[in-house]
């Protein structure tokens, strides 16, 4: 054979690859359930980035206080009400879902990139490394990670950037497990030893064939650890441990309206609701994702 | 492995992991802003008194001395004076624990009944509308913000219906008529040993809607795993040829399926032992029950470190023992681990 032709298969094997690729992703809107989550989460995101556009009172989302429409229900003046000092609960959602999402994206993105790296290394190099960051793993993961990230913001001192990395720092040994599991059991599989034994260095089998093996229950992780993240963010500014007042998050919109609850109940409800429906969104297309990955794997 | 050394090795990975938290708690807490000294004296305090507190409390001293001494301390179950209270902190726990306990044990026991009754349901049922709708309300649990839910019954069942109390663990007439006596701890067992009816059917009135909102996650949890992990066992070859030489369906699901596939879900049973005592902090707050979670979130606020020790230190402790203790019972019902 010639080199030309090895050429000619690669290109056809890259052709499946991506035909096969679409195929799966036309499985997996074929669930309405995981269409409309994925419409609401696009929604969402655009609401978020084009928060100063979209939001009916700009100023009052990032917590100008309008003390004069104090506590309204519902109106064609304020679709979702107002908050006790009186700002547009529209817009303060439109705001505060910049928080939820930007930090969701922060936290897993982050611990995706610590855990990753060091899930290869302790999965290719079985040895001393591999021990270390093991052991290392295990402390950590035997430790609740909300109380330890509770501890880090009494610590450090309450803000968004902080409850970020407070979250952070619990998170990523779930990849490192993840990933080192995944090596372990693909790097004694024949086209890895082969490669070995070719001649190839380490560095390049790594990121050549045991990376993109590993990519895909990756990303299901992330996508599936979006809510859990989104709701671990709530849970710090509920407790005053994260954002801080006056900008709008939804954790702490939620505590501001916890007294009302009886009388202006819409204060506490529609930022709950908002958290509520992008977390299900994002639990609904981790799980539809997942279940069309593990059919095509068993097939 | 036989079981033994299993034990053994379990039982020291135990303790070194409780020294690993005790010492990260400790050198934690002493890293809180705040002059301790001057929170433990309280609002307008000279700076000769603070300096007195200082050495009292033994501040003056150098950390790691004041860590051995802490250590020491520990050992013999003191945990230090609150600084807002100024009571010892070990006491306050032991009367708080029971509290919690009893709305947080509730919760795991029917979260795991009916998260193993539901997982089973739904994968018996694989395909219909029964699978579907419990697919839909598990992943409605786990999604919904445990302050929110607690807020939402709140709204519901007082506010809209009136079936349950607002918040509160007993009415205030009752704790003057028929008064809860001490025995346990756990008021439901009390009022039980002590006859005290009226107070036993209050409490459980009270109690409905904090393990409501307690059990909403172990449960989504519990049922979406059940259901997975039996979908899995049943599709085994060994459940085919069990099938296939005529064994009984309901032998085949309870014996040689769901026995099988418990294994993982005790894993999170352990786990949501000391995600729901987490859960309380919210809970109890929003239902002003008079628990761990009340006393920790008012540490918080107020930064009383020695009572954020304590309560950091048992809430690890009680993750720590409830992962080991689960490893161990997994290994007892699945033999096949190693």
């Amino acid at each position: 054979m010639s080199d030309l032709d090895f050429k000619q298969l690669a290109e056809k094997a890259a052709a499946d690859h991506r035909r096969h690729r679409r195929y799966l992703l036309r499985l997996v809107f074929k669930k309405r359930a995981a269409l409309a989550a994925a419409a609401i989460l696009s929604l969402m995101v655009l609401a978020a980035v084009f928060a100063p556009w979209i939001a009916p009172y700009p100023d009052q989302g990032k917590g100008e206080v309008n003390l004069a429409d104090r506590l309204q229900p519902a109106s064609f003046n304020h679709y979702l009400g107002t908050d006790v000092y009186g700002r547009d609960m529209l817009s303060r959602i439109i705001y505060g879902s910049r928080i939820s999402i930007f930090g969701g994206l922060i936290i897993v993105v982050a611990a995706a990139l610590i855990g990753v790296p060091l899930g290869l290394l302790a999965g290719y190099r079985e040895g001393i490394p591999g021990a270390i960051i093991t052991r290392v793993v295990e402390l950590v993961l035997s430790f609740p990670a909300v109380l330890l990230a509770m501890g880090i913001s009494i610590v450090a001192g309450a803000g968004f950037a902080t409850a970020v990395i407070a979250l952070i720092i619990p998170w990523w040994p779930w990849y490192t497990r993840l990933v080192q599991g995944e090596v372990i059991s693909i790097k004694h599989m024949l086209y890895v030893e082969a490669a070995g034994m070719l001649g190839y260095g380490r560095v390049y089998i790594l990121f050549r064939h045991l990376l993109p093996n590993i990519l895909t229950p990756v990303i299901v992780m992330m996508l599936l650890d979006f809510g859990p993240a989104i709701i671990s963010i709530g849970l710090l500014s509920f407790l005053g441990l994260g954002t801080q007042p006056p900008q709008a998050d939804w954790g702490l919109m939620v505590w501001e309206g916890a007294p009302n609850i009886l009388n202006q109940w819409w204060i506490a409800v529609v930022p709950g609701c908002a958290m509520f429906i992008l977390v299900t969104a994002f639990n609904l297309f981790g799980d539809r994702l997942k279940e069309v990955l593990s059919i095509d794997s068993n097939q | 492995m036989s079981l033994v050394p299993f034990l053994s090795r379990r039982l020291i990975g135990l303790a070194v992991m409780l020294v690993a938290l005790s010492a990260l708690v400790f050198f934690f807490s002493r890293s809180i802003p705040g002059d301790v000294a001057a929170m433990y004296i309280g609002g307008m305090a000279k700076p000769e008194q603070i300096e007195r507190a200082r050495q009292e409390l033994g501040l003056d001293q150098p950390l790691t001395l004041q860590y051995v001494k802490y250590m020491k301390k520990l050992l013999s179950g003191d945990l230090g004076i609150s600084l807002r209270t100024h009571r010892p902190v070990f006491q306050d726990l032991l009367e708080k624990i029971p509290m919690s306990m009893e709305v947080v044990l509730w919760a795991i026991a029917l979260a795991m009944v009916l998260g193993i009754g539901f997982g089973g349901l739904a994968a018996l049922r694989q395909g219909t509308w029964i699978d579907e709708g419990i697919k839909w309300l598990s992943s409605a649990a786990v999604s919904i913000p445990i302050f929110f839910l607690a807020l939402l019954l709140q709204l519901i069942f007082f506010n809209l219906l009136g079936w349950f109390p607002l918040q509160g663990r007993i009415d205030t007439f009752l704790e003057f008529s028929n008064p809860l006596e001490l025995v346990t701890g756990f008021s439901l067992i009390d009022s039980l040993l002590t006859g005290n009816h009226a107070a036993f059917f209050n409490v459980a009135w009270h109690m409905v809607l904090p393990v409501l909102s307690l059990i909403a996650y172990p449960l989504g949890l519990i049922t979406r795993l059940t259901r997975s992990s039996l979908l899995e066992v049943m599709s085994q070859d060994y459940i085919l040829a069990a099938r296939a030489s005529g064994i009984r369906e309901s032998v085949l699901f309870f014996r040689y399926g769901l026995r099988n596939a418990l294994s993982p879900v005790l894993t999170v049973v352990g786990l949501s032992v000391a995600l729901t005592l987490l859960a309380t902090f919210y809970v109890e707050i929003i239902f002003n029950w008079p628990g761990i979670g009340y006393y920790a979130l008012t540490a918080i606020l107020s930064l009383d470190y020695p009572v954020l020790m304590g309560v950091t230190l048992m809430i690890g402790t009680v993750y720590v023992v409830a992962n080991t203790s689960m490893d161990i019972l997994r290994r007892i019902v699945d033999p096949r681990i190693k």
